[in-house]
């Protein structure tokens, strides 16, 4: 349930020119997102909405929290610079403490942000530039702030190697600037970073008071400036939200407000939950849970009318490929054996079946629309086809120059993924490959399949990747960049490719508009896919989260994919 | 008799430092790092050295066992003298490897789901089983006790899991009159609350009502056979109170102790009912923490089944002799 | 008049896997008030059949009872269960032969003994025990008021007895069946106990049904005996025609084996010889006729049928049931049974 994963690995090869100042979203006006988001239909105030959970919240320090579920549910006190808004299945990127989506001059390298200057923290302080700077600078002490995703410390221009404010209380991080009056702050990158306001979306580029900050435990208590403010917290057990009455309605642009408290409880179990929800009884009728996909009782709530309206089923960010290794598998024809030879119908099967997840052509969702693209793999549409095509990558194979036939395949020992690297093993064998199957500890996998050069490398890697900001910038970049390898690690560029002319295209994309940086990017992926047949996207796995019945307003969030609480009510 | 109680409650005390010392070395032997566990995901090796420390798992077993059991009685303090210095009150049961709560804390949130389990099903089995049997019983040889009992025959040798499921397939899957079985507060949703333990209690007390049946009928007929009874008949009492206050009576008693320490063990962690109906009980606690290795909650778990063991123990002697005079404890 | 207990043609039928065992056959006798019937036989020859049957225990049961038995007007075979057991306790009681185990050991012997007392009378349950400390006094028990709160193994053989008589009197009954009331007890306290029952006898009027295999007993106790073997009457008559002039060769093989006071020392004591039958077996004919040493006198008739119950003579109260002759049997009983006694 975990939108967690490795953080990008350094980006300085994206250090480009620039050429035109950048607007983010280029259909919409800046304006149309400061207003305060729409009442959804129907809400009424009041009520307690109750969040089932299975454990405590890994951090709701701002600069630590990086999952998923968290990440929308934080946003209930948290605000940061920028934001997803959802409304009625349509999600924008929207300025949150920012009063605009950031402007730059020289594309991407700096970023100038224009900040709200009537914001309130739950003590009614003003929240201030100086703040939004000092949660940037608290993130580079990782080492204690340990967690979180590193992309402030990653992107903003370091010269004088700043190591946080806990290991160097003096001193400054002279690359984000607050303007004199404090209503704008300035971000300076070591590299352009044109998909800056996405990352800006991040916990590190939150309001942190210095004088609250208490370090590690910052996160028992992180200071509202959300509509909601902690009441009580206790670890493993339950957290209570009440009412921030020191926010203001009118300065936020996605933000509802409708229960008086949100309270979670912690320390049931998956099976706990998932019937508690299904029963609907008791004070299940107004919890709802974010970290309990329905798994076990599936089949008993699935495509059952009493259920329809409490069942949330939808893609998560979590995309199920293979990576298959141009440096090992050096022809292209055995490549789209390889390729054909995938049968996603037994691969999803091990997985748990079509309700475990939908077919995938592509590691971009169809929900980044700018770069999706239908393409086929191996000829077929593999959402009506899902079988392998023996006969075709026998033929492949067969006009293969430098035929390989033994195949080593890298797979994590974790949940299911035994399963379907079996699966994978099984048609790639009735293909005609002989194949090695390499089982990685859970705890230690990306890495070691990353190594290029050494003995026994594997040539297919299984693996998945989930965006960290919804565009195809949060996938391309990071799966399919050549440039972020080096000679010994393909980091996550697990397929290991560097395709001239794909990196001419990534070059170009550097320097584009966003609009156009995405239908660049959404290019190199089919042509990864359909051209060098380095990549074998399977599926998207499915969500199914429940609510009781007596919760409204709950929806899908475009940003996190997960079940929203921001909107909740109770229903009367 | 006050003797007696007292001389039992220290022997039970004993009893339960004995069983505390066996799972404490179970776990000691095992092959498993409590402090890595308790470590989390993103663990290092310093990290790990520091929950040693915090844990007090540096100590030798023998004075960690020591310090366990003044916790119980006086508390304790991890870390005393250090800034991280955490004291817990007694009865001290530790912390939680998985999620650092208070063992006794989680044993308390645990206990009302299998009070309500144990308490329910215990009534209808004793109401089924009770009065199957008397009936059986006086109706000796009719098709109503051959019913009964094959009925009883058939159900004791069913399990938990198998029951519960079907039962749940049929009145929640299919049929739809029931919800998904589960814990409700029963003070402020007593509806929904009766409505989840439906299934538990029904699937529980099918199993032991069939048993308590056959115990009531062989000690009615049993009894039956007794020449007390036939004084009673002879003085001219109704079948009606020689049935029950001369043959149920005598008949009782047996019932009465195999009752408590049912109830005793129920109390303690319904273990199959709670893992068959995903109920969030003592027992369900218990099979959760053996799978993650947790192994303050499970030696939590462990003493608090024996605790009520040993508890419905002493408390069916006592009874026992009260319902029986000829016993005397002494 | 007629008596206040009529027995008439009593039968009593158990069937069994085994067959249908005649627990008692034709069974004809009668017991006024304030006098003692002694039902003498061995074991399994029908006599507590017969006194269960006379309080209509068998009821409900698989016991086929025929026959009549006349309670102060009401007849119990064909009585239904509830009138029966409304004279139950009332006008007739009875005792048991093991009183530890036929008072109930979860109770107090106030609360037995009280309880028999307010199921026929409506008192309070205050007035019962008053009555309950007013019997255990009156059979003797030595400090009543805290008596009354012990359970029965509390008390010693004696006193249990005590109290079972006490409960079984506790309603007046004008019929009391005690059965074998002193086998269980020492023989100081057996006489204690006689005693007791021939003075509340004296006292109330009851009619008392004395079940024993002792002649002794009878002998002391009882006005008139019946004696009982393998569930038929063979011998019926007041105890002074019974014990002076027995008929029956069953009779003579009991009193021979009582040892006397007065009897020749050096005489050996007979016993009857053989064991008593089982009752799904049972001898044809005369069911006594395989240890009776007297058979060849009349030829195979012991065997092959049964003898009637006849008087001695015309006119006489005293009863036999044996194929020898009065004569025969009277020159048996004087020359070869009489120097024994």
């Amino acid at each position: 349930m975990s939108l967690k994963k490795k953080a990008l690995a350094v980006v300085g090869a994206l250090a480009l020119a620039s050429t035109a100042l950048l607007s983010v979203n280029t259909a919409s006006a800046a304006t149309t997102f400061t207003t305060p988001v729409a009442p959804i239909k129907g809400a009424v105030k009041g009520g307690t909405v109750t969040i089932l959970a299975q454990g405590d919240f890994e951090h709701l320090d701002p600069a630590r929290n990086y999952v998923g579920g968290t990440l929308d549910f934080y946003r209930l006190f948290t605000r940061s610079l920028t934001q997803y808004r959802t409304v009625n299945g349509k999600t924008d990127l929207v300025p949150d403490v920012a009063a605009d989506l950031g402007t730059t001059k020289d594309a991407g390298k700096t970023w100038v942000f224009k900040l709200r200057t009537n914001l309130k923290y739950e003590d009614g302080s003003k929240i201030t530039c100086a703040d939004m700077k000092y949660g940037v600078m608290r993130s580079y002490n990782d080492d204690i702030l340990d967690g979180g995703p590193t992309y402030a410390k990653d992107f903003i221009d370091n010269p004088t190697n700043y190591k946080g404010p806990y290991t160097e209380p003096g001193k400054d991080l002279p690359t984000v600037i607050c303007s004199p009056k404090g209503d704008s702050i300035t971000f300076k990158l070591s590299v352009a970073i044109p998909y800056f306001p996405y990352v800006t979306t991040f916990g590190a580029f939150s309001p942190i008071p210095k004088a609250k900050d208490t370090k590690q435990n910052y996160e028992l208590h992180p200071i509202s400036s959300g509509p909601y403010k902690i009441k009580s917290y206790e670890r493993g057990k339950q957290l209570v939200l009440v009412r921030n009455n020191q926010w203001d309605a009118k300065t936020d642009p996605l933000r509802w407000n409708y229960p008086d408290s949100y309270v979670v409880k912690m320390g049931a179990d998956q099976n706990v939950i998932e019937q508690s929800l299904i029963s609907d009884s008791g004070a299940a009728k107004t919890s709802v849970s974010f970290d309990t996909n329905i798994i076990t009782n599936l089949s008993k709530v699935l495509n059952v009318a009493k259920y329809k309206s409490r069942l949330f089923n939808f893609d998560s960010a979590y995309n199920r490929y293979y990576a298959i290794n141009v440096d090992t598998v050096k022809d292209i024809n055995v490549r789209k054996a390889i390729q054909c030879a995938v049968d996603f119908k037994s691969i999803l099967l091990a997985a748990g079946g079509t309700s475990a997840g939908s077919y995938a052509n592509s590691t971009i969702p169809k929900s980044i629309k700018a770069a999706y693209r239908n393409f086929n793999v191996c000829g077929r549409d593999v959402s009506k086809h899902p079988e392998a095509q023996l006969d075709q990558a026998k033929a492949f194979l067969a006009k293969a120059t430098n035929p390989k036939t033994t195949l080593r395949l890298a797979y994590r020992d974790r949940g299911v993924e035994p399963l379907r690297a079996a699966a994978l093993e099984q048609s790639l064998k009735a293909a005609g490959f002989t194949v090695i199957m390499d089982k990685y500890p859970s705890s230690d996998f990306y890495a070691p399949a990353a190594k290029r050069g050494v003995p026994n490398e594997p040539d297919i890697i299984q693996t998945s990747w989930a965006f960290d900001w919804a565009a195809a910038s949060g996938i391309v970049y990071a799966l399919f960049d050549g440039r972020s390898m080096t000679a010994d690690d393909a980091k996550s560029n697990q397929s290991r490719g560097n395709f001239p002319d794909l990196q001419a295209l990534f070059a170009k994309a550097d320097v584009s508009s966003t609009a156009a940086q995405e239908k660049l990017l959404g290019d190199i992926e089919q042509s990864l896919i359909v051209d060098k047949a380095a990549h074998v996207s399977v599926y998207f796995e499915t969500s199914h989260y429940m609510a009781g019945s007596k919760v409204g307003g709950l929806q899908v969030d475009g940003g996190y994919s997960t079940l929203s609480v921001l909107g909740a009510y109770v229903k009367k | 008799m006050l003797k007696y109680t007292l001389r039992r409650i220290v022997s039970g005390t004993l009893v339960l430092g004995i069983v505390s010392a066996i799972v404490f070395s179970i776990f000691y032997i095992l092959p498993a790092d409590p402090a890595r566990l308790a470590c989390g995901k993103s663990c290092t090796p310093e990290l790990v050295q520091r929950i040693q420390v915090a844990l007090e798992l540096d100590q030798p077993l023998a004075v960690q066992y020591g310090r366990f059991i003044k916790g119980i009685f006086v508390g304790r303090t991890y870390l005393a003298n250090t800034d991280a210095a955490r004291t817990c009150s007694a009865p001290c049961l530790g912390y939680s490897y998985q999620t650092d709560l208070p063992v006794r804390q989680l044993l308390m949130d645990r206990l009302p789901a299998t009070l309500s389990i144990a308490v329910g099903a215990s009534i209808l089995w004793l109401l089924i089983g009770l009065s199957s049997g008397i009936i059986s019983a006086l109706r000796r040889g009719t098709w109503i006790d051959r019913t009964s009992q094959g009925f009883a025959l058939a159900a004791a040798s069913l399990q938990i899991y198998f029951v519960g499921l079907i039962l749940q397939f049929i009145f929640v899957d299919k049929l739809a009159w029931l919800p998904m079985p589960g814990y409700s507060s029963p003070f402020e949703y007593p509806l929904d609350w009766a409505k989840q333990m439906v299934l538990p209690w029904v699937t529980l007390a099918f199993l032991l009502s069939a048993i308590y049946s056959r115990l009531t009928r062989s000690g009615m007929i049993e009894t039956m056979g007794e020449d007390f009874v036939r004084t009673a008949r002879a003085k001219g009492l109704s079948s009606r109170d020689v049935n029950i206050k001369h043959v149920l009576r005598a008949a009782m008693t047996p019932i009465v102790t195999v009752f408590g320490l049912d109830l005793g063990s129920l109390l303690g962690g319904a273990v199959i009912t709670e893992y068959v109906f995903n109920i969030p009980g003592l027992g369900k606690l218990a099979t959760e923490a053996v799978s993650n290795l947790d192994l303050p909650v499970v030696t939590g778990t462990v003493l608090f089944a024996a605790f009520f063991i040993i508890t419905a123990n002493i408390v069916v002697d006592l009874l026992y002799s009260v319902l029986d005079p000829k016993v005397r404890l002494t | 008049m007629s008596a206040f207990l009529e027995v008439k043609n009593l039968s009593v039928v158990f069937p069994t896997e085994d067959g249908r065992v005649q627990a008692v056959d034709s069974l004809s006798f009668s017991v006024e008030k304030g006098k003692t019937l002694g039902i003498v036989g061995e074991s399994g020859s029908g006599k507590s059949v017969t006194s269960l049957s006379i309080l209509g225990l068998q009821k409900g049961t698989r016991a086929e009872v025929t026959g009549e038995i006349w309670v102060d007007g009401t007849e119990i075979v064909s009585a239904n269960e509830d009138e029966v057991r409304k004279l139950r306790g009332k006008s007739m009681a009875m005792i048991f032969q093991d009183a530890l185990a036929a008072l109930h050991p979860y109770y107090t012997v106030g609360h037995q003994i009280a309880e028999a007392y307010l199921v026929h009378n409506k008192v309070s349950k205050k007035q019962a025990l008053a009555r309950a400390v007013e019997m255990l006094d009156r059979v003797g028990i030595p400090e009543p008021h805290k008596r009354i709160n012990d359970y029965p193994h509390q008390f010693s053989g004696g006193m249990r007895q005590r109290a079972m008589i006490a409960m079984a009197l506790s309603c007046n009954p004008s019929l009391l069946i005690a059965d074998e009331p002193t086998t269980a007890l020492d023989v100081t306290v057996q006489a204690q106990i006689l005693e007791l029952l021939r003075d509340l006898q004296k006292e109330f009027g009851t009619a008392i049904i004395l079940i024993t295999h002792d002649l002794g007993v009878v002998a002391e106790t009882a006005d008139d005996i019946l004696l009982m073997y393998a569930g038929k009457q063979i011998e019926y008559g007041t105890v002074r025609d019974v014990l002076q002039i027995p008929q029956h060769p069953y009779a003579w093989g009991l009193l021979t084996s009582i040892p006397r006071l007065t009897g020749d020392p050096n005489l050996p004591l007979t016993a009857i010889q053989g064991t008593p039958p089982s009752l799904i077996s049972v001898p044809s004919g005369c069911a006594f006729n395989p240890r009776c040493n007297y058979v060849d006198q009349v030829g195979t008739l012991c065997a092959s049928s049964v003898p009637d119950l006849l008087p001695i003579a015309q006119g006489q109260s005293h009863y036999v049931r044996c194929h020898m002759n009065p004569a025969l049997r009277e020159s048996i009983f004087t020359t070869q049974v009489r120097p024994h006694l």
